[in-house]
């Protein structure tokens, strides 16, 4: 993205075609897709959290290293106020999922700031719908177990207390806010933020170089332009840790959801 | 002889209006809430469940008036 | 962390679901969901009997009325 910017001036205003990266492999092919920056990035956040984990485990001893700690405080975290805090005792069996989801979302989300790489593998809608897939599947298969059964388990999640004269009424709402809803709503909050986000830290550093080339008089607000763009990365953290923390709690709640027994 | 006239998507005024009532509504219970928290933190729990039978009565109205401007754009021009 | 053993009983009350559980987002999806269902529903049988939009408009208004109801009774008292 540094090396764009000096041809920049018929660049602005940024598009959505400003996140169709170059293709790697092959080097530069026009309309290929298949292995840009975006899927080095997600192998690479794989291969560091793998790593990580695997790496402080190695001699764990009871009062813990400087990297065993991170490690433990991180599962003790997802453990303690997310797994256990929304699930109950329970929680616990799904812990490991959710730190791992919580760790994978935050690292990729990370990216997006982390300077030379500054693209987030998070606002192509990709990848977000197929955490919420995976995180819809889970649900709805712990409801069936717990349940013991398909038609129990939709018997128990679809219908309301209410009379049985309007239950036809609220039965097709109950189906689509809990089974429609529910996933397109998690992997679109975590999809739209990170686009968002990027968008515009893209039109304020681009807006900057277009005003300075156009006209040199104008480099005051350049500059301040600049300034919204440091300004707006601090922001853009919050909202990166924010949302894979509301991506992982909403996970949960589902779960608990599928878990609980009758109100 | 035409006095006045409006053209455009008269929807849009439509729902502009209509979301004056709702926004000060919703705004109302949201602010009782967080009072009533600041006052007496205990009750914060025992509360919580009328904030959304709030919500919900008040947005309910809001979301008609755009759901009218959609539903109803294709009709003639002197109707809605 | 997680040298601390997680807590017993995380609220004071028992039964009852922590306040952040996505309680708005199930509010809105209730009303938004409503709409949609059942205007989509009315959508459907005025483009079969060829009215205008009346069926729409009437379902729209049943859908607000069950998502409203629906909230009153999943998370009200």
């Amino acid at each position: 993205m540094i090396g764009q910017s000096t041809v920049l001036a018929a660049e602005f205003p940024p598009s959505v075609e400003d996140f169709y990266l170059p293709s790697i492999l092959p080097w530069g092919a026009h309309d290929s897709y298949w292995f840009t920056k975006i899927t080095l990035l997600v192998w690479v956040a794989v291969a560091l959290i793998i790593i990580f984990f695997l790496v402080s485990y190695r001699k764990p001893q009871l009062v813990p290293t400087k990297k065993q700690w991170l490690a433990e405080s991180l599962y003790g975290f997802v453990r303690n106020n997310i797994a256990v805090e929304m699930i109950g005792a329970r929680g616990v069996a799904f812990a490991p999922y959710l730190t791992t989801l919580f760790c994978f979302i935050l690292l990729n989300n990370l990216f997006s700031i982390v300077p030379l790489i500054q693209i987030s593998p998070n606002s192509h809608i990709a990848f977000p719908a197929i955490l919420a897939v995976i995180s819809y599947v889970m649900f709805i298969y712990v409801g069936i177990r717990h349940h013991g059964g398909f038609f129990k388990y939709m018997k128990a999640a679809l219908i309301p207390p209410a009379p049985w004269f309007i239950l036809p009424l609220l039965i097709p709402i109950e189906f689509f806010s809990n089974f429609m809803v529910r996933p397109f709503s998690l992997a679109v909050r975590l999809f739209a933020n990170m686009f968002a986000g990027h968008m515009l830290l893209l039109v304020f550093t681009l807006g900057g170089f277009a005003m300075v080339s156009a006209n040199v008089w104008f480099t005051p607000f350049s500059i301040v332009s600049w300034i919204m763009t440091i300004a707006l990365t601090f922001l853009e953290f919050l909202v990166i840790v924010l949302q894979a923390y509301v991506f992982t709690v909403l996970t949960a709640s589902y779960v608990q959801g599928a878990l609980a027994d009758e109100h | 002889m035409i006095l006045a006239e409006v053209v455009g998507s008269t929807a849009a005024i439509g729902y502009g209006l209509a979301a004056i009532g709702p926004g000060i509504g919703v705004g109302l219970v949201f602010s009782a809430y967080i009072q009533s928290t600041a006052r007496q933190p205990e009750s914060s729990r025992l509360t919580l469940p009328y904030v959304w039978i709030g919500f919900a009565v008040i947005e309910a109205l809001a979301l008609l008036g755009i759901a009218f401007g959609f539903i109803w754009q294709n009709l003639a021009p002197n109707v809605g | 962390m997680t040298g601390q053993e997680p807590p017993s009983n995380p609220h004071g009350d028992d039964g009852q679901n922590p306040p952040d559980t996505g309680q708005g987002m199930t509010a809105v999806s209730y009303l938004l969901g409503g709409m949609l269902v059942w205007g989509g529903i009315g959508w459907l049988v005025d483009h079969y009997v060829g009215t205008k939009g009346i069926f729409a408009g009437i379902g729209a208004v049943v859908g607000i009325a069950g998502g409203v109801y629906l909230i009153v009774r999943r998370l009200g008292a």
